[in-house]
């Protein structure tokens, strides 16, 4: 009889253990996708201090070798080294400034590609009238992990009035 | 419904554009999609709704000759799905030719398109349309 009632009680703890586990596994991917979203929005606040202090390694490490930078009006930057020579000019631009805001971002469900969208304002100098230009616009970077830490892939930056949407004005499920 | 699902449907939405089914690729949109679209030219801003988009297509056909077109990459985070490609462009109005690598973010809702936002070099862009 003993034996029964610890069997069943065996089996209660048991379908109870299998029902509360794939709850508390969700819970922890939950975690871990919000630790991730902080990480990348961490890496982008971090980037726009390494673009103030104008350090250029710094800029370019967030990058993977192979990386694409499309910016308005330029040519596409395929590669780190074409990468560090559009860094190098923007770094030795006294009136260089550069600022923008994650608005948003995302994180597939593999968990090692993400992207960010956000708008930006930037100040360079004109190289013809030599006065400082400055221009807006929004952004989209596809970043994936590399040994541990997110490095972007693709970096593309669209000039005009920005339009994504503010994450709050959204349905909540459209995070 | 899965990412893999709606990577299908923005995948099979391109299918459709690329063989010039506009019937197919406007079945596939929500009836209230948000349509935004980067730059300062007639394209720029916000169309709502397969109408307004409908306005966005004919100036595309009437401005752009499409030399090539491919979404190259899909990658899905739950509603959304962000494709990476390039297109070669010649604009009718000058003919000269421009290219471009782009971001294309699409939510879907409800197993339709619902929210369409391009990231692309509009200055090139715009410029070859400038004489």
């Amino acid at each position: 009889m003993k034996n029964s009632l610890s069997n069943l009680s065996l089996a209660a703890v048991l379908i109870l253990a299998a029902a509360l586990i794939p709850g508390a596994m969700l819970i922890a991917a939950a975690g871990a996708h919000d630790a991730e979203i902080r990480e990348i929005k961490a890496t982008e606040a971090r980037w726009n201090h390494e673009f103030e202090s104008r350090d250029l390694e710094k800029m370019l490490a967030h990058y993977i070798d192979d990386a694409t930078v499309i910016a308005p009006g330029m040519p596409p930057f395929h590669g780190k080294e074409a990468i560090r020579s559009l860094l190098k000019e923007m770094a030795a631009d006294q009136a260089m400034s550069l600022k923008f805001q994650t608005l948003r971002v995302h994180i597939a469900k593999s968990g090692d590609v993400g992207w960010t969208e956000g708008s930006y304002t930037m100040t360079m100098t004109d190289p013809q009238t030599r006065k400082p230009v400055e221009s807006s616009g929004s952004y989209v970077t596809v970043y994936k992990k590399e040994h541990g830490e997110w490095k972007a892939v693709s970096d593309i930056a669209s000039a005009g009035p920005s339009s994504v949407e503010e994450p709050s004005k959204e349905k909540s499920h459209e995070r | 419904m899965s990412a893999e699902k709606n990577i299908e449907i923005v995948q099979n939405a391109y299918a459709a554009f690329s063989r010039g089914d506009m019937d197919a690729l406007f079945n596939s949109f929500a009836d209230d999609i948000q349509w935004l679209t980067p730059g300062n030219s007639a394209f720029a801003g916000e169309r709502r709704g397969k109408e307004e988009i409908g306005g966005f297509f004919r100036l595309l056909d009437e401005q752009w000759e499409i030399l090539s077109f491919e979404p190259r990459e899909y990658i899905a985070s739950g509603y959304r799905v962000v494709v990476l490609g390039r297109y070669d462009m010649r604009a009718k109005s000058t003919g000269r030719a421009a290219a471009s690598h782009w971001a294309m973010v699409w939510t879907i809702r409800d197993g339709k398109l619902a929210r369409f936002q391009e990231y692309t070099d509009t200055s090139t862009m715009e410029a070859a349309q400038s004489a």
